[in-house]
């Protein structure tokens, strides 16, 4: 009996060993990163319980559930093998098998749990399939093993050991099928992805729980191939993380694109890229991209992605909120990955929607996506006689007015800004005809070279002028400049508008009087908050100037896109309804009657809503309406 | 098929950053469209907005160096470079930026040439027998098709479909400098000149048919009489030419 027990442990320990090395294999496929594997491994238990654990824990039945089933399908097993090792003395062996049935009781705990999440549906954000039976895998494993670990002695064989032994087997023959072509394969994927995650700087260290590393890295140009158009271009991580998603549908529920009906499901986006890697993928049973036409799927790793498994619409979809990224309790990289196979379709094969093209023309021949004079950008606010900074010249602030100062609506904004910059005395100027595009929208549409391109020409532009800092009441041309002209040599102070306008509330530059009026939701723009974290700045200065302020359920780094990012608008992909008119619903149920915006996107999305809705205002246009003269 | 397309080292007028005129991208999509080889021709330096034309599919861009006035070079370039291999299509868009921009050049091209040339081509079809059928794009969408005899000219209608720009094109043309026997260019002299003619007061059709108040009132027709009784009063009024042939609605 006992040889029996060890030969299955052993067996179940060879087989995940086996599929971890056929699913290494595959990854190693993969474009190779310069960074060592062995010093991410070490990190990989701290990334563990620190950062997914914080994520995971978002869900409290969730996070107990698998705590349950993973520490007991993994602390019984390995306790019933010592257990049984040969050579184990009587007494510490039996109670070694006594611990390995108090961690398969819970086990089986755990897996009830799970098999209770999709009863007696499966929720739409869960999957189905393979997700339904493994409860019962796992069940069969610790309930066949308890049986087991009661009745192994040395004297022969016990009918109800074998029994036992008979169920556990089957139960993990069924786990170790889900471990390499079904949801158990997360388990594996998930240690090679932390220990190379792309992203290592957002991971929690020494007095930063959420570090934010944001930004896009810059593409070298002069690659062979640009971009990922198979999955051979993606870095070996990024193939492991395809692998390592759990298909718990928590990026579905965030997403704006999905909520539109647009043509995007970041599970089903990143179950079709794991599923590219191989020529027969497992099936999958969750949600599918609303509207999608159906894709032939698979193909292998160099097969083309976009026509295969992607449709085009699905990668122009994406606003690039970081939504499903925030939400990801694997930490995985979607729109990292739409970047890249954007990044593929426009430079390799210039494949981008009609809109897109014609934006990413003008960037490339006016650096103005619009199109637009770059003289007429300081027309909104020419009443006001702003300096414009000549080159040598050397002032406080460098107000970077981006693309909203083309907008009328927007003008008002930048107007009830600059009015208030002056009311503080602060000394500031522009760029006047010289400022660039910043190059966002480019990048976001994948063209890395346009990209680069005005980016040169912006920090040229910028070099040869003196100045404290930059403001900007454009929280993308904030990122940017701040988080992506760095890597390209432009390193400058750089902050949004709400900071410095709170900064001079709280210096008592600005005296704000509470004023009485109808309550007021602030909308988190997405580069502001989710991308680089600030939302206390904007809603202190909203305390201040209102006396009622509501929060919408969504807010905050889980705040709902206003559907303007990623070059979204001008890729004008079909959807069901408009990503703005859904934002705005929330903010009408959480009672308000004014949503403060940050951002000219949010502006011109919000404001396009029809119909009676709350007042768009800036948190600018609010504060100078408070202020104290 | 061979085809060479003409670039200018186009400058957007706006900006004044390098780019091509939608003309020339149009006459690249023609040359693709036929198939076969297609190559782009510059008479000057290497430009950044030759590479950005190139991104549209020409792998490879001459620049002529020397060689006199831009038709002088490119006929000698034609001539002389290409003699033992001449392209059968010379296509060009209906102006260029950033040079001239007369947009003479293609006519003063085929004149240097004796080729025919065919202006507002929208689509380029099969060829046969040493001549080839084009669709010529007329105002208000209206369609022509004709017959031209190679080798030609041709100058795209700027809505003729635009093939997309791909940066992976542009990053590997090749854009290479031919020096063309003659003298160094000059401001091309004489290429624009035209005539002073005094102001011609022209008739408004408009305004003239509005006022002699004739008319024909038509309750309820039937819609071929209507279209008859249409065309025939535009042709009355000279806004439509007169009938060429078998017209289908005839």
């Amino acid at each position: 009996m006992r040889w029996l027990v060890l030969a299955e442990m052993a067996c179940a320990g060879a087989a995940v060993a086996l599929v971890w090395m056929v699913l290494l294999a595959r990854w190693l496929k993969g474009r190779p990163v310069g960074r060592s594997w062995l010093a991410g491994l070490v990190l990989v238990p701290r990334r563990y319980l620190v950062d997914v654990h914080h994520v995971v824990a978002r869900r409290p039945r969730n996070a107990r559930m698998h705590a349950l089933a993973a520490g007991g399908l993994l602390g019984g097993s390995l306790a019933l093998l010592l257990g049984v090792l040969p050579g184990m003395p009587p007494v510490p062996g039996f109670i070694i098998r006594i611990v390995a049935i108090v961690f398969f009781v819970p086990g089986a705990w755990g897996a009830l749990i799970d098999r209770a999440r999709r009863r007696p549906h499966t929720p739409s954000q869960l999957s189905g399939g393979a997700f339904v039976w493994l409860p019962v895998a796992l069940l069969a494993w610790c309930v066949g093993n308890v049986v087991v670990a009661l009745s192994v002695s040395d004297t022969g064989l016990h009918a109800a050991g074998l029994a036992g032994l008979a169920l556990a087997l089957a139960g993990g023959v069924a786990l170790l099928v889900a471990v390499g072509r079904g949801p158990m394969r997360h388990g594996l994927a998930g240690i090679a992805w932390l220990t190379g995650h792309t992203r290592p700087g957002r991971f929690a260290r020494a007095g930063l729980l959420r570090p934010f590393d944001t930004a896009l890295w810059p593409l070298d140009l002069v690659h062979e191939r640009l971009g990922v158009l198979t999955p051979r271009d993606f870095t070996r991580p990024e193939l492991a993380s395809f692998d390592a998603c759990i298909q718990c549908g928590r990026c579905e529920e965030a997403c704006p694109a999905f909520a539109a009906g647009q043509r995007l499901n970041p599970k089903a986006l990143i179950q079709g890229l794991s599923g590219a890697m191989r020529e027969r993928p497992a099936p999958y049973a969750g949600s599918p991209a609303p509207h999608a036409p159906a894709m032939p799927g698979g193909g292998g790793m160099d097969a083309e992605i976009v026509g295969q498994v992607l449709a085009p619409d699905t990668l122009w979809a994406c606003t690039t909120c970081r939504a499903c990224v925030e939400e990801c309790p694997m930490l995985i990289e979607h729109v990292d990955a739409v970047i890249a196979l954007r990044r593929g379709q426009t430079l390799m094969k210039g494949a981008v929607p009609a809109g897109a093209e014609q934006v990413l023309r003008a960037s490339r021949e006016q650096a103005e996506p619009g199109g637009r004079a770059l003289d007429a950008r300081t027309d909104g606010i020419a009443a006001l006689d702003v300096p414009v900074l000549a080159p040598g010249e050397e002032t406080d602030i460098l107000l970077w007015l981006g693309e909203g100062a083309y907008d009328l609506r927007y003008g008002r904004s930048l107007r009830a800004l600059v009015t208030l910059m002056r009311k503080a005395g602060l000394r500031f100027a522009t760029l006047g005809a010289d400022e660039v595009d910043c190059g966002d929208v480019a990048r976001r549409l994948g063209d890395e070279a346009t990209f680069q391109a005005l980016a040169r020409d912006a920090i040229g532009v910028l070099g040869t002028r003196r100045f404290g800092r930059i403001v900007t009441a454009d929280p993308h041309a904030f990122h940017v400049l701040k988080n992506e002209y760095p890597a390209l040599g432009g390193t400058w102070v750089v902050e949004h508008h709400t900071t410095l306008l709170d900064e001079l509330v709280r210096d008592g530059r600005l005296v704000l009087a509470q004023r009485d009026g109808p309550a007021v939701a602030y909308h988190d723009p997405c580069y502001l908050g989710r991308y680089n974290g600030v939302i206390d700045a904007p809603r202190r200065l909203l305390d201040a100037a209102c006396r009622t302020r509501v929060e919408v359920e969504r807010h905050g780094m889980r705040s709902m896109c206003c559907g303007g990012g990623g070059g979204s608008p001008a890729s004008d992909v079909d959807a069901v309804t408009r990503i703005p008119d859904l934002r705005m619903e929330q903010v009408r149920q959480s009672g308000a009657s004014i949503v403060a915006v940050a951002c000219p996107g949010c502006t011109a999305m919000l404001e396009g809503v029809t119909g009676e809705r709350p007042e768009v205002k800036d948190v600018a246009e609010l504060v100078l309406e408070a202020v104290v003269p | 098929m061979r085809s060479i397309v003409l670039l200018s080292g186009g400058i957007d007028p706006l900006s004044g950053r390098p780019a091509p005129p939608q003309g020339e991208i149009a006459a690249i999509g023609l040359a693709r469209s036929i198939g076969g080889a297609a190559e782009g021709l510059h008479a000057g330096g290497p430009s950044p907005a030759l590479r950005l034309a190139a991104a549209h599919g020409l792998a490879r861009v001459d620049c002529l160096d020397g060689g006199g006035n831009a038709v002088e070079a490119l006929a000698t370039y034609l001539a002389t470079y290409l003699g033992a291999d001449p392209p059968d299509l010379v296509l060009a868009g209906r102006q260029a930026r950033g040079g001239e921009d007369s947009g003479m050049l293609p006519y003063l091209l085929a004149e240097r040439l004796g080729w025919p040339l065919l202006a507002g081509v929208i689509a380029v079809g099969a060829a046969a027998d040493g001549w080839l059928s084009v669709m010529i794009g007329l105002p208000q969408g209206a369609r022509q098709e004709a017959r031209v005899r190679l080798p030609c000219i041709l100058v795209a209608h700027d809505a003729a479909p635009a093939p997309p720009f791909i940066f992976d094109r542009a990053r590997r043309a090749e854009l290479r400098v031919v020096p063309v026997a003659g003298p160094a260019p000059v401001a091309a002299e004489g290429a624009a000149e035209g005539d002073d003619r005094p102001y011609r007061a022209r008739p408004r059709l408009i305004g003239a048919s509005a006022r002699t108040g004739a008319g024909q009132v038509l309750d309820h027709p039937d819609i071929a009489e209507a279209a008859t009784v249409l065309r025939d009063h535009l042709r009355a009024l000279g806004v439509l030419g007169p009938s060429r042939g078998a017209s289908p609605d005839a």
